[in-house]
């Protein structure tokens, strides 16, 4: 019985995390939430609806082992998303920054806001009048 | 009044003309081609690999594998286009071993005259290269001019690259 619940502890604990953790280790829990976080907020370019943490695809894996020795090289969110940005474009950012090319995406929900708010009003305006 | 009646009648019709625009645009358009920062900015520094290697004469850059189909599939259109006079062609070797490569160069023929090694990617990623084949054109003075994602057809040859790299060539 003993021997069986080792086995089971041993198993559960080398879950995909332990395997994720080998394969990046950090010396630091400052610089492994640093790497999560920029791989989740990263555009795989291949499958270009998934961000870096979840695809699995070959590219993926270079980007993350290319954001990785950034990392643990005292790179900055920045400088890291900067490096990225600069070879690839905005898009493979999940968080594009205000620009000529993203106005109208970061303006839309405000423009269609300002669309429901004049319908609404003459709406409201019409069952008032009558 | 009546003015303001025909306008509130035609108003589905506009939102589905500007709908209508924005799809048949669409149409014509490959989420997976997403522009290039690079065009137009010179060449970056590639570990390992000298810069004046793209110094001095007009280059095509081609990011290839031995593995990958569509490299195959432009491979003899690449042939052709090596013949270009004044035309220095450098592969990049995307992902490959080395022995495999040899054997796809043999079989297929060399356009390359130089090759560069890219066993884990790494070279690809500080290009901006997501895919084989990719390929880019490069002029004199070692600025990217032209990127093209995916293999090159003949249209986009005669069309696009062609003209191109003749004006290139002439200095311009």
């Amino acid at each position: 019985m003993r021997f069986l619940m080792i086995m089971i502890f041993i198993l559960a604990s080398s879950s995909s995390l332990g395997l994720a953790k080998d394969r990046y280790p950090f010396s630091t829990e400052k610089q492994q939430q640093q790497f999560e976080r920029i791989i989740n907020d990263m555009r795989c370019m291949v499958c270009q609806n998934q961000n870096l943490a979840d695809s699995s695809s070959g590219f993926a894996d270079d980007m993350r082992s290319e954001i990785y020795k950034m990392v643990v090289a005292g790179k900055s969110d920045r400088q890291v998303i900067h490096f990225m940005v600069k070879r690839y474009g905005y898009f493979v950012s999940f968080d594009p920054p205000f620009y000529r090319e993203t106005y109208l995406l970061w303006l839309a929900p405000l423009l269609l806001l300002a669309i429901a708010f004049l319908i609404g009003r003459s709406v409201y305006k019409k069952y008032r009048g009558s | 009044m009546i003015l303001k009646k025909i306008l509130k009648s035609l108003m589905p019709l506009l939102i589905f003309l500007v709908i209508l625009a924005f799809l048949v645009k669409s149409l014509h358009r490959d989420p997976h081609t997403v522009p290039s920062p690079f065009v137009g900015k010179p060449m970056p520094s590639l570990p390992g690999v000298h810069s004046d290697l793209f110094k001095h004469h007009v280059t095509v850059l081609n990011v290839f594998a031995s593995w990958c189909l569509y490299c195959r599939a432009e491979h003899p259109l690449l042939m052709d286009i090596s013949e270009t006079k004044g035309l220095t062609m450098i592969g990049i070797d995307y992902k490959d071993e080395p022995k495999e490569m040899r054997i796809f160069l043999k079989h297929y023929g060399n356009p390359y005259s130089n090759i560069i090694a890219d066993p884990n990617g790494t070279i690809a990623i500080n290009l901006g290269v997501y895919g084989t084949p990719e390929t880019f054109i490069i002029d004199k003075k070692g600025v990217i001019r032209y990127k093209h994602v995916g293999p090159i057809t003949l249209n986009d040859w005669r069309d696009t690259l062609k003209p191109l790299i003749q004006r290139l060539l002439r200095g311009v």
